[in-house]
């Protein structure tokens, strides 16, 4: 498939990491995220995404869904939290249910979304997570 | 005239005497001041099992003697007879005998021209009456006691209110399931309790049961719940305690509130569990549609923005239709648990070609199986035609490769079907985690998984209800094999011709 961008160049840093287990979910946000000139990498599984992060120099920001089978989104967002490599990625929670603002809430994550989410709260959240915190240089 | 010299003459006044005396259900005796017995009727001398030696010699003392062994209280009891010897009172208590009577004690002094000169003693059984309103009050506070929902807490409170009006010691042993009971006693002294091993045969039988353990009596009850023996009430009496029949009714009666307190507690539970199940069905149902529901928004936002270029529409338009097929197939899988719940599933038979069947399922899953990383082996041996419902069983084969899929963890899945006589019969195989032996039975009922945590696997958890349900009514039958760690094989046997 051809991904369209809106922008052709890419700062460093400014890529987002998507995880869910629903592929069609994941083919739905990644195509508004390149339509909205953020570069996203996409994995329907969290011990996937943590091969990523391993890798990769950190992302920018990590949207996860809460709710997956094997390893949960909140189970994947403690791992990361032990990592004082990625202490600065921005973590956007994702889930359809209830229960899943509440791991939202006892994660203290910087953005929560629930489903059905729409494209404009989508990408004002990513704009959001990836906004410079005070002191910091600002951020495409 | 001699008639007025019969009805005074000595023998007719003593003649009356006795036979008043014994007319009367209640024990009499009369002793004068210097504590010689004057009279004193049959009630009397059966209620104290006096014997007629000791009458004979018509003192009050050997005849103290000889009753003090027999009440609970012998010391207050003597002292309450020295002092209204000494008192021209009347009056009225009770005596407490060690086998369990009551005896509503009167006396009132006799006087012959107004001088004292003896005492008039009657004794009346009131056991009957004290009996009821002992039971009464017992069972009023044990129902009390047993309101508790928390059963551990209830019977702990029956127990050591029972003691000592039923005995010295209390235990109440609960069969839950362990091997031994579990134990709920009336103090922490555990010598001279029954075991719950060595319950006597009546008992395991479902009937009150005494008996005799060292020098004590024993009373076991059984509790019943529905019709099973849930457990026991085991009473230990003191040295001399016998257990009547009214203490056995009063004790059985306190099995039986038991059960019923186990019944509503467990009732209590089972609602509870119900309630909770009825939430986790919510909260899956709510996250099952707002995914699809994510899906068909972001897809239709992205092409009303416009300047999507073909490969884009295409794309979301194709994201649009997955996502409306799993909102269907969502909600037909909840209308067929409902229907085969209810009985209402109408089946259309026809001649079926099972192989066709699977190579279908196989070539519609196909984006789903190549998702997953699992390879796919078929081996499909024999005839394997038979008389069924075509969209039933392809249902059957659907659900059993979905759940391959799902729990398969990309390892290679195999289905295999070979012809068993009069049965077909298909395994699916995958290669994953597997399932915990105790979770095995909980695959098929509806909205449960047996396989990891749960909740996390997308769909309702009907799949293998379904299968089953389905399997059943058209007279087959399904087996599940799994061992942690080692994968799971569901086995669905189908007989070829038509059962009613």
């Amino acid at each position: 498939m051809t991904k369209e961008t809106r922008s052709d160049t890419w700062e460093p840093n400014t890529w987002v990491l998507v995880v869910d287990d629903d592929e069609d979910i994941l083919e739905a946000i990644e195509t508004v995220l390149s339509r909205h000139g953020f570069r996203a990498v996409v994995t329907s599984n969290a011990q996937t995404a943590l091969q990523i992060l391993r890798k990769s120099p950190p992302p920018a920001a990590l949207l996860v869904d809460l709710r997956m089978p094997f390893m949960t989104g909140s189970e994947l967002v403690r791992a990361i939290r032990n990592r004082p490599t990625l202490s600065d990625m921005r973590i956007i929670g994702l889930s359809g249910d209830v229960e899943g603002k509440m791991a939202a809430e006892e994660l203290a994550l910087d953005e929560y979304l629930c489903k059905p989410v729409d494209v404009g709260q989508l990408v004002a959240a990513v704009r959001r997570a990836l906004a410079p915190a005070d002191g910091e240089q600002a951020r495409p | 005239m001699s008639e007025p010299s019969i009805h005074q003459s000595p023998q007719l006044q003593t003649s009356l005497l006795r036979a008043t005396l014994e007319a009367t259900a209640d024990g009499i005796l009369v002793v004068d001041l210097r504590g010689h017995v004057l009279v004193c009727n049959e009630r009397f001398l059966s209620m104290w099992a006096i014997p007629p030696a000791l009458i004979e010699r018509q003192l009050d003392e050997p005849l103290l003697d000889h009753v003090l062994d027999q009440l609970k209280n012998p010391i207050e009891f003597l002292r309450g007879v020295r002092e209204l010897y000494s008192s021209e009172m009347e009056s009225v208590d009770m005596l407490h005998f060690k086998d369990g009577r009551v005896i509503e004690r009167w006396s009132r002094p006799q006087r012959v021209a107004g001088t004292m000169v003896g005492r008039v003693w009657g004794f009346h059984d009131v056991t009957a009456r004290e009996q009821l309103l002992r039971n009464a009050t017992v069972l009023s506070d044990a129902t009390r006691l047993l309101a508790s929902l928390d059963i551990t807490e209830a019977l702990s409170g029956l127990v050591r209110y029972v003691v000592p009006l039923l005995g010295e010691h209390c235990v109440a042993d609960l069969w839950d399931g362990g091997v031994m009971p579990r134990r709920i006693a009336s103090d922490l002294l555990e010598s001279g309790l029954p075991s719950a091993l060595h319950y006597p045969r009546p008992l395991r039988a479902g009937r009150c049961a005494t008996y005799k353990e060292g020098d004590r009596m024993h009373l076991v009850v059984p509790i019943w719940v529905g019709s099973e023996i849930a457990g026991a009430l085991a009473f230990v009496g003191g040295p001399d305690r016998q257990f009547s029949p009214e203490d056995v009714e009063l004790a059985a009666e306190l099995g039986r509130r038991a059960g019923l307190a186990i019944e509503n507690s467990r009732l209590f539970e089972q609602a509870q569990a119900a309630v909770r199940a009825r939430d986790e069905v919510l909260s899956t149902t709510a996250h099952e549609i707002r995914g699809p529901i994510t899906s068909i928004r972001l897809a239709i936002q992205t092409l009303h923005e416009g300047e999507a270029n073909e490969t884009t529409r295409a794309s979301m338009l194709d994201l649009i239709e997955r996502a409306d097929r799993k909102l269907t197939r969502f909600v037909d899988e909840l209308m067929d648990a409902n229907r085969l719940r209810t009985g209402l599933m109408v089946f259309h038979f026809e001649k079926v070609d099972l192989r066709e069947v699977i190579q279908d399922v196989c070539v519609r899953l196909d984006p789903e199986i190549t998702r997953s990383g699992s390879e796919l082996t078929l081996r499909l041996k024999g005839e394997l035609v038979g008389e069924w419902d075509r969209l039933r069983v392809d249902q059957i084969i659907s659900n059993l490769l979905s759940n391959a899929i799902t729990y398969g963890e990309g390892r290679p899945i195999d289905i295999s079907a070979h012809d068993a006589g009069s049965f077909a019969t298909v395994a699916v195989r995958d290669h994953g985690r597997g399932i915990p032996s105790n979770l095995l039975d909980a695959v098929f009922r509806p909205f449960e998984r047996g396989a990891v945590a749960t909740r996390h696997f997308g769909g309702l958890g009907l799949g293998l209800y379904i299968v089953r349900s389905i399997a059943v009514q058209l007279g087959g039958r399904v087996r599940i094999e799994s061992k942690e760690g080692n994968g799971t094989t569901l086995v669905v046997s189908l007989p070829k011709r038509r059962t009613n």
